[in-house]
């Protein structure tokens, strides 16, 4: 072994403009983690998983190869794969990992990867893991390749590892603009079920399929119930159409969720409750957390772009 | 489904209990129950509790003229179950027997009685006699085709208390939001094979109603069958109270059922990963 797993997550970006560059620069990865004794995974695009293999020979065989277009394709489950990998890893030894985001969909699911690439900063962080996302600089808008400086401390550039200097903190990262209710929102009932046949009825006027009305009229249901818990009067709940998405935001009186990785960890098994914003995230396709100001919000998303079919369940 | 639809719902031998917020909700199930047994040409009795029977006796209303015609009966309910000292099952247990044989004997179609439950908030009634009460009252109503509705003011029972009263009530009619415009019942009630069937809606408002009336299931029986064909949403908190129920039904050597969920209640239960012990089945 060279050298020893890593105390700590190194979490890096690497945008690669083809397939060439991307085997010259990550073969030379998984060899090293296989010689250093680590589990290797690497999850991409499937030509990519393809030439990967060919180049390594043999020692593809020890390695996880995944297609990322259909391993674990929702941010949630995927996060907790990687947590399971990492509480699977053999005493003393390290992970080194490759991860390529889904980001084939609409802006709402593209703001949860990002968010999720954010949040593995710290869902990760005490994990002994090399840890490579990959970004298709070729094919990928700016914005996305921003996001890519944005929630990772590093990148690897021809084999070198360079700083982000814009790399956020998870509390300061927000893609995309705090949703507020635009002028003339409807504003709904509290109450159980008047709040849930509003919220369905909403969702079915901007045509929305009848299994996706109600995962969203669940999301919206557990989201209502964790600021009546705890947060503070008043509640309010505003649903509202903008840029093609239906958003729905219950905000509070209180301070709001402070915790950055609020929703993107199941409870601990000691805990009761704690599964609403967790579940309400994999309910839709963006469940995005404002703090600050007079008021605390949640917002989730739901796409109303036919094609975008990203919430999982 | 309301409270005082589901109270319409009831046939002869149902033994409901009726958890209220308010007492317009209170009135609207008890005059709908009381209603429904004159209409019937049944016996109906009247329990009232906390100084209600003077004024419902008193005070002109649509019952009056059942009220005169004595085919309406109300009474006090501590002076008749708290008269003679500490509360004696057995004896009120008699009473409700002869009264049952007596209505008949008169030419009565059947007999039915409401009660409010605030006299057993005293200390002159102890919490095994009530079970035992509750217990024989149930095996006396399926035996004579008579009905009872218990009413218990949320606002006065802790919920430990309002728990045990779901576990000795065979059917629950409960509000789900108080205070809401238009309150969803939550309903359980045995179905005609052995199954509960579950109506309405479960949040977290009545999570811990639907806990009661399955750990009262559990305690009779290992193998509970849960009809949810005409469940139409469930929450988080209540599907874990399902998982719940399924973990101890397995612990003892049982199995838990679900016949006919949504989708999507199969799926959450997968991601909440507590469907290890539940078997899912699609109703014939």
């Amino acid at each position: 072994m060279t050298a020893a797993a890593p105390a700590s997550l190194v979490h890096q970006a690497f945008l690669y403009e083809s397939q060439d560059a991307f085997v010259a620069e990550l073969a030379p990865f998984v060899r090293a983690g296989l010689e250093r004794g680590d589990t290797v995974f690497a999850a991409s695009k499937r030509p990519n998983v393809d030439a990967l293999r060919e180049e390594l020979g043999d020692d593809a065989e020890r390695v996880q190869l995944e297609d990322t277009t259909e391993w674990q394709t929702e941010p949630y489950e995927r996060l907790q794969s990687f947590r399971r990998l990492v509480d699977e890893l053999p005493a003393g030894t390290g992970l080194s990992a490759l991860g390529e985001p889904v980001w084939a969909g609409s802006p709402a699911v593209v703001r949860q990867w990002a968010r999720y690439e954010s949040i593995i900063n710290l869902a990760l962080a005490d994990a002994p893991m090399r840890f490579v996302c990959l970004y298709d600089s070729a094919s990928l808008p700016d914005e996305i390749l921003r996001y890519a400086v944005h929630t990772h401390p590093e990148q690897l550039h021809a084999g070198e590892t360079i700083a982000c200097e814009q790399f956020a903190p998870p509390s300061q990262f927000q893609p995309g603009h705090a949703p507020m209710p635009p002028p003339g929102a409807g504003e709904l009932p509290l109450a159980g079920h008047a709040f849930r046949r509003a919220v369905a009825k909403r969702a079915r006027a901007a045509g929305v399929r009848r299994e996706r009305v109600e995962k969203f009229v669940l999301a919206a249901h557990e989201v209502l119930t964790n600021a009546q818990r705890h947060g503070r009067p008043p509640v309010r709940v505003h649903i509202w159409v903008e840029d093609r998405e239906l958003v729905c935001r219950v905000a509070d009186g209180g301070s709001g969720v402070h915790d950055p990785l609020a929703g993107w960890l199941p409870p601990a098994d000691s805990v009761e409750g704690g599964w609403g914003l967790p579940m309400a995230r994999q309910l839709c396709d963006s469940l995005e957390i404002q703090t600050g100001g007079s008021e605390a919000a949640v917002a989730i998303y739901l796409s109303l772009d036919g094609a975008a079919t990203a919430a999982a369940a | 489904m309301t409270a005082v639809e589901a109270v319409t719902n009831m046939v002869p031998g149902h033994h409901a209990c009726l958890f209220y917020a308010s007492e317009a909700e209170r009135q609207a199930a008890l005059l709908c129950f009381l209603r429904a047994g004159l209409e019937a040409g049944e016996r109906v009795v009247y329990l009232a509790g906390d100084g209600r029977a003077d004024s419902f006796a008193s005070e002109d209303h649509e019952l009056s003229a059942d009220l005169s015609s004595g085919q309406l009966q109300v009474h006090d309910a501590e002076a008749m179950y708290l008269a003679d000292g500490p509360f004696d099952p057995d004896r009120m247990i008699e009473r409700l027997a002869t009264d049952i044989a007596a209505a008949r004997d008169e030419g009565f179609a059947g007999y039915r009685v409401a009660g409010d439950m605030e006299w057993s908030l005293s200390s002159a009634a102890s919490a095994q006699a009530l079970l035992d009460y509750e217990d024989g009252v149930d095996a006396l109503l399926h035996r004579s085709g008579a009905t009872a509705l218990c009413q218990y003011d949320r606002r006065r029972f802790d919920l430990s208390a309002l728990g045990e009263a779901a576990c000795v009530h065979p059917l629950i009619l409960s509000d789900c939001s108080a205070g809401a415009a238009s309150p969803h019942e939550l309903l359980v009630e045995p179905g005609p094979r052995q199954e509960l069937v579950l109506r309405g809606e479960v949040d977290c408002s009545n999570s811990s109603s639907l806990t009661h009336s399955l750990e009262a299931a559990i305690a009779r029986k290992s193998e509970l069958r849960l009809d949810l064909r005409e469940l139409s949403f469930i929450d988080v908190a209540g599907l874990r109270a399902l998982g719940r129920a399924g973990e101890r039904l397995e612990a003892a050597g049982g199995r838990l059922t679900l016949i006919s969920p949504r989708l999507l209640m199969t799926r959450l239960l997968a991601m909440l990963e507590i469907d290890g012990p539940l078997t899912i089945e699609e109703a014939a």
